[in-house]
């Protein structure tokens, strides 16, 4: 899914430094200590930002989930859903099952401001959901969700044929979530668990 | 309907009713108006006026006359939709003044209808709509808006009682040339009125100003047209609101304006560029992503041109006016020509601050812009000499081309801050698409 090729990248401190490698598993989880790289990964992984040397090659279009609806907080759940759904890059076919199961039925009529931070959360997770993108790049998608939503999270993204990578401290929640979690340590990926 | 009634049952035992008061204020009244239409109908208007501004001052503040901030509270109305002004008008029809104004227009009415000058009828009833209907804006606005922005407001209201004085002694025939366009002018006033007053409440309370109300106004597009839905949405504050604004204020300048004047002021009103308009520090027309989200290229492309659509019915409305009202005048040729110069040359020289985002020039730009368009919609108008109007024009455009021009050359000088704007997620799989397989 994903190959690092001599990547090099760097804000003050090096993140990544002359690493090569190669992640051939398709859900994979990252954890790590805070401010290690976890989250420039995905970034990277989805072009928002750019190596500094080297190349990270991706076997398919990435969707990031982004939590940050600001734009749309005049929006309601049901808004995004009705525009997503005239979209290619999504397919809206499942989405109520993700309401549903999600709990968010009764808040599809609310603007997305007043939504509460985990409602919200779960406003992007959806639209994430229904993404037509190969892999999902999912940060913290457990941190602030109900038991049952993580539990329905987690089933879904073992069950699916979808391709993901789940930036997490959850290490639970990732074991039950992914076929294999990597630590980002070293300034380089290394298998934590298998 | 029943709910304003009830309220107005309430509100109404605020104060004991003085029939005799009522009655006495009535025929006062009544007697003030038919004299009025009688003797001097413009200053008619500027009695009116000058009621409807006592009216609004007094809103401001807390009486027993009007409803107050509280009481707005007390009964759920804070969402100004039609049901708090049906239910204000309930209040203010069932108070003490229901008597009197029933005493004063009835005599009013019959008055003009045995008179012959049933065109007064709609100038009244345009000041009583206007009088009525932003009461309740009014109310807020005083209880939100800080001490200076209601001192404003005072300060904007005698104004322009004042400008109408003038008008009133200077030239009269302007207003009673037709009471029913001035009727219009009030109302639309009016409207302009509570608009503002909702915006600048809402503001200063520190909610910022709302979408919800746009939402209920579109709402019937978010499953029918939900790319149009999300474009007017987003574009509400910058490119919506001044195009409504706009019209809306064109419209009112218009309605009592000599023909000579209406290209210029269509230029004025809608020279607004909102190709221009800037959303999290960046143009939104350049802007990588409109949508804000991860998308394929296909609609990425679909989502650009359809926010170009969107924006382009404001230019696509202001050449309609400009043809229509040029067309009207003595000189379509040359006013529809001067208007076609002064509205490329308001694009043309909003490129540079496209590339350039000078926020230290942004003051004196707005500044010199406004100052030499007023310029030169006065050149027109008084000189009427398209000499003077080109003139005029050229000025305009080197004075705001050149120093844009500078600024945006200073930005492709060395060690400039201004970063380049980030590759597209899908530009990027298009340079990097690795075969599934070969990674296995």
């Amino acid at each position: 899914m994903l190959e690092f090729d001599d990547l090099s990248f760097r804000f003050r401190d090096y993140l990544f430094k002359d690493y090569s490698d190669r992640i051939v598993e398709n859900r994979v989880g990252i954890v790590g200590r805070n401010g290690t790289g976890k989250t420039t990964l995905l970034k990277l992984v989805d072009g928002r930002l750019e190596p500094e040397h080297g190349a990270l090659r991706v076997s398919g279009e990435t969707y990031l989930v982004d939590y940050d609806l600001g734009r749309f907080k005049h929006f309601h759940a049901r808004d995004l859903l009705s525009l997503c759904s005239v979209l290619e890059s999504f397919d809206t076919r499942r989405a109520l099952e993700y309401v549903e199961q999600l709990g968010m039925t009764d808040y599809l009529d609310v603007p997305v401001g007043e939504l509460s931070k985990g409602t919200a959360k779960k406003v992007s997770l959806v639209m994430g959901l229904c993404s037509r993108a190969e892999i999902l790049l999912l940060d913290e998608p457990f941190e602030g969700l109900d038991r049952q939503s993580n539990d329905y999270l987690t089933a879904l993204l073992k069950t699916e044929d979808r391709r993901c990578i789940v930036v997490s401290h959850d290490l639970e929640e990732l074991e039950r979530s992914v076929e294999a979690v990597y630590a980002v340590t070293g300034r380089r990926l290394e298998r934590a668990v298998s | 309907m029943r709910f304003a009634l009830a309220l107005a049952q309430t509100t109404r035992r605020r104060r004991p009713r003085r029939r005799g008061r009522e009655i006495l204020g009535g025929l006062i009244l009544g007697a003030v108006l038919v004299a009025g239409m009688i003797l001097f109908p413009e200053w008619l208007i500027l009695l009116g006026c000058a009621y409807v501004g006592l009216v609004h001052v007094m809103c401001l503040w807390d009486t027993d006359v009007f409803l107050r901030m509280d009481d707005l509270r007390r009964f759920g109305l804070e969402r100004f939709g039609l049901q708090t002004r049906l239910a204000y008008l309930g209040h203010y029809a069932a108070s003490d003044w229901l008597l009197s104004h029933a005493i004063g227009l009835s005599l009013f009415t019959v008055t003009a209808l045995v008179l012959d000058e049933a065109q007064l009828l709609a100038l009244v009833a345009g000041l009583y709509v206007m009088a009525l209907m932003p009461l309740p804006s009014v109310v807020r606005f005083g209880a939100r808006a800080p001490a200076r922005a209601v001192q404003v407001y005072i300060v904007l209201l005698l104004a322009a009682l004042v400008g109408l004085g003038v008008i009133v002694v200077q030239a009269p025939d302007l207003l009673m040339d037709s009471p029913m366009r001035v009727a219009g002018i009030l109302v639309l006033a009016g409207a302009l009125q509570t608009l503002a007053m909702d915006a600048i409440a809402v503001r200063s309370s520190g909610s910022g100003l709302s979408s919800s109300d746009a939402r209920r106004m579109l709402g019937w597009l978010v499953n029918r047209k939900p790319l149009l839905y999300k474009d007017l949405m987003l574009l509400w504050r910058p490119a919506v609101g001044t195009l409504l604004s706009s019209a809306a204020l064109f419209a009112l300048l218009m309605i009592s304006t000599p023909a000579a004047w209406a290209v210029p002021l269509a230029v004025v009103c809608l020279q607004e560029n909102v190709f221009m308009s800037k959303d999290r520090q960046g143009y939104r027309i350049l802007q990588d992503d409109h949508f804000g989200m991860h998308i394929l290229h296909a609609d990425r492309t679909r989502l650009r041109r359809h926010l170009l659509r969107v924006l382009a019915i404001h230019p696509v409305l202001a050449w309609s006016i400009v043809l229509v009202i040029g067309l009207l005048t003595a000189a379509p040729l040359i006013h529809l020509l001067l208007a076609a110069l002064v509205m490329v040359a308001v694009h043309i020289v909003d490129v540079p601050r496209l590339l350039a985002d000078m926020g230290r020039l942004g003051w004196w730009r707005v500044t010199v812009r406004y100052t030499l368009t007023v310029s030169f919609t006065l050149g027109v108008a008084i000189g009427g000499a398209a000499v003077s109007a080109v003139t005029v024009l050229i000025i305009l455009v080197t004075m705001l081309y050149a120093p844009s021009f500078r600024a945006a050359a200073a930005l492709h000088r060395p060690h400039s801050r201004t970063a380049p704007l980030r590759s597209a997620h899908s530009d990027r799989m298009d340079v990097v698409p690795v075969p599934e397989a070969a990674l296995r």
